[in-house]
């Protein structure tokens, strides 16, 4: 069964953080239906909305992200609920 | 101080010793700095080769492997080598020269996206452009590579980065990761997590455990062989778990999965608690997971969250430091324990154990290599021998027929499974452990795969042992044909082979070449001593095939026996 989530992603911004975590999006298996990525107001930092597609587990993707190093913060939220950790716990 | 200048004072400050590599245009400043820096650099005959040394080295010594290469052809020879050492965690320090960072992006000479190509392959990976971040994406690196969940991380450094002169307020580079990396180091395991284990572990009636690769990656073998002999529980391991219990350990029931022992898929089947120990559930140790270990509750011990339910839903999760982990788990478990709750499953699964053991003594004329595997083990036994492998059948031979006390005295590709390994990574051992005997198992397939590396034995007079088992076949693909695809023989012929002991001869290999049991005995003494590195070619049935095995997409219980193909 298809699962749509939505991730929020606070990164570390450097040469390619945002090509990284789309790569293991896409090679765990989900599609993007929707990405915005903007700095954020933390310093050297930027904010990655993605609304994504798959059949499979979301928390998996979730713990994937988490371990990125540049990843600070990653924040879930599916069937109205949301979980957030900071980033390299 | 040039940022070459700096790389090289960084290395040596990590107490780096040794780097392998091949200098090429894009790295030449880091080549200049690295004369008489005191920094031994072990100059081998391939990209691949270097990287496969570094990471045998860092593997046998548990330090950090090191090695450099430059932009392009470079670069791109080491992808499979870093996705090696990223399949099996190992911590790997990759340094790659890039072109001119004015030059980043125009398709320069030798320039390639190296820093792209590596985004899929490493734990971590920096393409420094500016000599201001330099010291911190250095320093991040290295850290990184060998903290928590070993893992290769990538450093590419624009030439002109390398010869620029660093500024000394870059010096004080930002403390953050360092912050981070200690957080998380403190962190501690929920007091109930330990104690939910700890009561299934001693309610449990037919308990296993389950060990891998990070067992020995977290040096926590002492802890869980604690927790072995305590509670006295069957154990079984992954490839790269071989070790983590001393093989000759009695609850010690063998490898688990595609080419595991009947009596280790049999008990994996049938216990009603599995004690999953720095391991990630690979298809090739599952078998189909859906069928494995079906009446099975979880517990699962790991230092990686993200490990976690990846593929098989826990019960009880316990991520953390393994050595703090199995510690508190001993400690809970103990006062509760009962031994006799489990007494028949741990009679059952000795019974089975030898029953089932391998036998060595059919009356073969011809060289039989499981039985020439095993009395080789035999004969160099110990805590002085560490064994090498490449990839294919005489991989699952060594790991099934021969015996290991620590998991890192048996280096084996295990989640790429790379061809070629074997040579390079014992060349990078014999380096790291120069006390120690190492020994390549090799078949005719991937010894020819680094085969440029035997210039690297004579120049460096390396004494690496190499015991070439030639079937003339790539013979796990033969096998797979023969067993799944009709005995449809499709590219594996490799009756072409050359002499390889005049191949070896041409590189001052001596050598010795046997094709009859009766050979045997005395030409493994010649091997194990004679003085320097040695070649022996073993000349073997291609019908010999790796038994047992279960076959893709199966359970663990559907294992297939001997089948004369």
């Amino acid at each position: 069964m298809m699962n749509t989530n939505t991730f929020k992603i606070i990164l570390r911004q450097s040469t390619g953080s945002l090509e990284r975590i789309l790569r293991l999006i896409r090679h765990r298996g989900f599609e993007v239906n929707y990405c915005l990525a903007r700095e954020e107001a933390l310093e050297n930092g930027m904010s990655v909305t993605l609304q994504l597609t798959s059949e499979r587990s979301a928390e998996n993707l979730y713990h994937q992200l988490h371990k990125l190093v540049d990843v600070v913060e990653v924040h879930q939220q599916a069937h109205s609920k949301l979980r957030s950790c900071l980033g390299n716990e | 101080m040039r940022g070459a200048d700096y790389l090289i004072k960084t290395l040596k400050r990590h107490q780096v010793e040794t780097v392998f590599g091949y200098p090429g245009g894009a790295i030449m400043p880091i080549y200049d700095a690295l004369l008489g820096s005191g920094i031994k650099h072990v100059l081998c005959r391939h990209e691949q080769g270097a990287v496969f040394a570094a990471d045998g080295y860092a593997r046998a010594s548990a330090r950090l492997g090191v090695c450099m290469a430059t932009s392009g052809p470079g670069a791109t020879n080491l992808v499979t080598g870093i996705a090696n050492a990223y399949m099996d965690s190992v911590p790997l320090l990759t340094i790659t020269g890039q072109v001119n960072s004015q030059l980043i992006g125009t398709d320069a000479f030798q320039e390639v996206d190296t820093y792209g190509l590596s985004l899929p392959i490493v734990k971590h990976s920096y393409l420094v452009q500016r000599i201001e971040d330099l010291p911190r994406m250095l320093n991040e690196a290295i850290q990184l590579a060998q903290h928590g969940r070993p893992g290769p991380v990538l450093v590419d450094i624009a030439k002109d980065v390398q010869l620029a002169e660093l500024p000394a307020a870059s010096l004080a580079y930002s403390q953050q990761l360092d912050t981070q990396l200690k957080a998380h180091s403190t962190s501690e395991l929920p007091a109930e997590s330990i104690e939910s284990a700890s009561l299934l572990l001693s309610q449990s009636s037919r308990p296993l455990v389950y060990a891998g690769g990070g067992v020995g990656l977290a040096q926590s073998c002492g802890e869980l062989k604690q927790l072995v002999d305590e509670f006295k529980l069957p154990t079984v391991t992954t490839l790269k778990g071989i070790g983590a219990i001393p093989s000759d350990h009695s609850y010690n029931l063998g490898m688990l999965g595609m080419h595991g022992t009947k009596t280790a898929n049999n008990a994996v089947q049938a216990c009603d608690l599995l004690l999953v120990v720095g391991a990630r559930l690979d298809d090739r140790a599952t078998g189909n997971l859906q069928l494995f270990a079906p009446d099975a509750k979880v517990i699962h011990i790991d230092c990686d969250r993200a490990e976690i339910n990846k593929l098989r839903q826990t019960d009880v999760s316990l991520v953390g430091s393994m050595s703090t982990v199995l510690r508190q788990l001993h400690q809970h478990t103990l006062p509760r324990f009962q031994h006799h709750n489990a007494h028949q499953w741990r009679y059952q699964c000795l019974q089975d154990k030898a029953r089932l053991a391998a036998r060595y003594d059919a009356p073969f004329t011809s060289i039989y290599a499981p039985a020439l595997l095993h009395r080789l083990s035999c004969l160099s036994s110990g805590s002085n021998t560490f064994i090498s492998c490449d990839v294919g059948q005489h991989q699952m031979w060594v790991a099934q027929h021969m015996q290991f006390h620590a998991p890192h005295h048996h280096l084996s590709s295990g989640g790429l499974g790379a061809m070629g390994y074997g040579l390079p990574a014992a060349i990078g051992a014999k380096l790291a452990q120069p006390e120690c005997t190492v020994i390549n198992v090799s078949g005719d397939g991937s010894i020819m795969m680094n085969i440029q590396e035997l210039a690297t034995l004579k120049r460096y007079n390396i004494d690496v042992k190499i015991l070439l088992l030639d079937n003339q076949r790539l013979g796990m693909v033969r096998q797979w044909q023969s067993l799944f695809f009709d005995k449809r023989f499709s590219e594996i012929d490799l009756s072409d082979n050359p002499d390889f002991c005049r191949l070896a001869q041409a590189f001052e290999v001596p050598s010795l070449s046997i094709n009859k049991a009766e050979e045997v005995e005395h030409a493994l003494q010649t091997f194990l001593n004679t003085k320097g590195s040695f070649l022996l070619h073993v000349a073997i049935d291609p019908d010999d095939n790796v038994w047992p095995l279960v076959p893709p997409g199966k359970s663990n219980s559907d294992y297939i026996e001997e089948i004369k193909t």
